[in-house]
C-alpha cells in the first residue's frame, strides 16, 4: 500500500521510497524506515515536496486511510500522529538504542564505495554522540566505546574510507561534531605512526580520541553554547572537562587507563602553558599529545558565529608559526604530512 | 584557617571544609594534604593553588 506524502508529514516509522537515483542522495539506500528526524530535516534539504511512502511497511498508520476514520478514537494515543511541539519528549538512550542500526550497516557494508561509506559512518557516528552525550550513562559509555570500536577498525583497515571521512569533516559548533572529528583526525595521526607497531591497543585508542570532550557534559550548557570568545570565569568553568571526562570514564570502567589519560591530557602543552596539570613535555602521553594536535586543527577550522574557519593549510602554518612550543614538533610533522 | 583559589578551574580549598570527597577532613591545612591530592574540580595538582584569606 503505497501513498504519496507531502514532507511535511512524514514521521518516524514511514518506510519511504525516495524518488532520487542513488547517487543524487546521502542516504545508504533509496527505499529505507525512517528511524530518525534528522532523516526527514536531510529529505527535505534535497528540495523534495513529497516522496511515496509504502505503508505495508512502516510501522505508523497511512494519515488519511479511510477505515481509519471510524477506528481512530481507539488507537492508542501514542499511534496517533501528533504535531512535533506536542511530541512526546526524545526516548531516553539506552545501550539498545543508542548505537544507530544505520552505523553498524555501514561500517560493515563491503559494496558501498568509499565516498558513501565515510558520509554514512560520518553522520552515524555523529548521531550516536549526540545521543550519548545527551544520556552519558555508565552503560552508554559503553555501548558507545564499543561501537567505536568498529569504527576505529573500519579508518584502519580502509584507507580509502578513511581519506574520505578526513575530508567531509563538518564544522559546527556542536561538541558532538568536534568529537567524531577530532576522533577521526587523532587516528589518522595515530595509524601514520603506530602502523608498524603492536604495541598500542588501537581500538581503545579510538575510543579515547572519540570520548576526549565527554567532560564536557558537566560544564555549565550556558557556557559551551555561548555564541561568543569565553572569558576567564568562563574559561576556568570550562578547563574542569578533562577530569570530569577522565573520573566519567574511570567510574564507567570504560577503557584502559592509558587512554582515559587521552581525555585527562588533550589540552596539556609541550611548554607546560596548557591544563589542568600543567605537565611539560614526554610527562604528557604520548596519546594526549595525539589529540592535542588534532584538538586545535579542528578548533582553528570550525566556524564559530566570532570567527571564520580557517582552511587546513591556514590552520597548520598558524600552529607552526603562532605555536611553537605547543605541540610535538615531531609528532607534528607528521600530521602535516596527512593534508599532502 | 585559609581559602586557597584553583588558579585553573576557580574552585576553592576552604580549610574549614576540607575535600570530604577527596579523603580531606575539614580543618586539614593545605600543606598537610597529601601531594597525590587533585583538585576535585579539574584535577589540578597542589601548586596550583593560591591563597586568597586568611584569617
Amino acid at each position: 500500500m503505497k501513498q504519496k506524502v507531502p514532507v511535511s508529514d512524514l514521521r518516524v516509522g514511514m518506510y519511504v521510497e525516495l524518488p532520487l537515483s542513488w547517487t543524487e542522495h546521502n542516504f545508504l539506500r533509496s527505499k529505507f524506515k525512517l528511524t530518525s528526524p534528522d532523516q526527514i530535516v536531510a529529505i527535505r534539504s534535497h528540495g523534495l515536496h513529497e516522496v511515496t511512502v509504502d505503508f505495508a511497511r512502516s510501522d505508523v498508520p497511512p494519515p488519511s486511510a479511510p477505515q481509519a476514520l471510524g477506528e481512530l478514537e481507539y488507537v492508542s494515543h501514542s499511534d496517533a500522529i501528533v504535531d512535533p511541539k506536542d511530541a512526546p519528549p526524545p526516548p531516553l538512550w539506552n545501550p539498545d538504542t543508542l548505537v544507530p542500526v544505520e552505523l553498524r550497516e555501514a561500517v560493515h557494508d563491503k559494496r558501498l564505495a568509499p565516498e558513501q561509506k565515510a558520509q554514512a559512518v560520518y553522520r552515524h557516528s555523529r548521531e550516536m554522540m549526540l545521543r550519548m552525550l545527551d544520556a552519558p550513562s555508565a552503560e552508554n559509555i559503553r555501548a558507545s566505546k564499543e561501537a567505536l570500536g568498529s569504527v576505529t577498525d573500519m579508518i584502519l583497515r580502509d584507507d580509502q574510507t578513511a581519506r574520505n571521512l578526513l575530508r567531509i569533516t563538518a564544522h559546527d559548533f556542536y561538541t558532538y561534531t568536534h568529537s567524531v572529528n577530532v576522533g577521526i583526525i587523532s587516528l589518522m595521526l595515530a595509524k601514520a605512526l603506530f602502523k608498524d607497531s603492536d604495541g598500542h591497543d588501537m581500538q581503545e585508542l579510538g575510543a579515547g580520541f572519540f570520548l576526549h570532550d565527554l567532560g564536557k557534559v558537566k560544564v555549565d550548557a550556558a557556557v559551551i553554547n555561548k555564541p561568543a570568545r569565553l572569558d576567564e570565569t568562563e574559561m576556568r568553568r570550562m578547563r574542569i572537562h578533562p577530569y570530569q571526562g577522565y573520573k566519567l570514564l574511570r567510574d564507567a570502567d570504560a577503557l584502559t587507563e592509558e587512554c582515559r589519560i587521552i581525555v585527562m591530557e588533550h589540552h596539556e602543552l609541550m611548554d607546560g602553558g596548557g591544563y589542568p596539570k600543567r605537565i611539560k613535555g614526554d610527562h604528557i602521553h604520548i596519546y594526549g599529545r595525539i589529540c592535542c594536535i588534532a584538538d586545535v586543527f579542528d578548533a582553528l577550522t570550525a566556524e564559530r558565529s566570532y570567527k571564520k574557519a580557517m582552511t587546513p593549510f591556514d590552520a597548520l602554518t598558524l600552529m607552526r608559526d603562532k605555536m611553537p612550543n605547543h605541540f610535538d614538533r615531531p609528532l607534528f610533522n607528521r600530521f602535516v604530512e596527512l593534508f599532502r | 584557617m585559609r581559602r586557597y583559589l584553583c588558579d585553573v578551574c576557580g574552585y576553592i580549598y576552604d580549610e574549614r571544609l576540607g575535600d570530604p570527597d577527596g579523603g580531606i577532613a575539614p580543618g586539614t591545612r593545605l600543606e598537610d594534604i597529601p601531594d597525590d591530592w587533585v583538585c576535585p574540580e579539574c584535577g589540578a595538582t597542589k601548586a596550583a593553588f593560591i591563597l586568597i584569606t586568611d584569617e
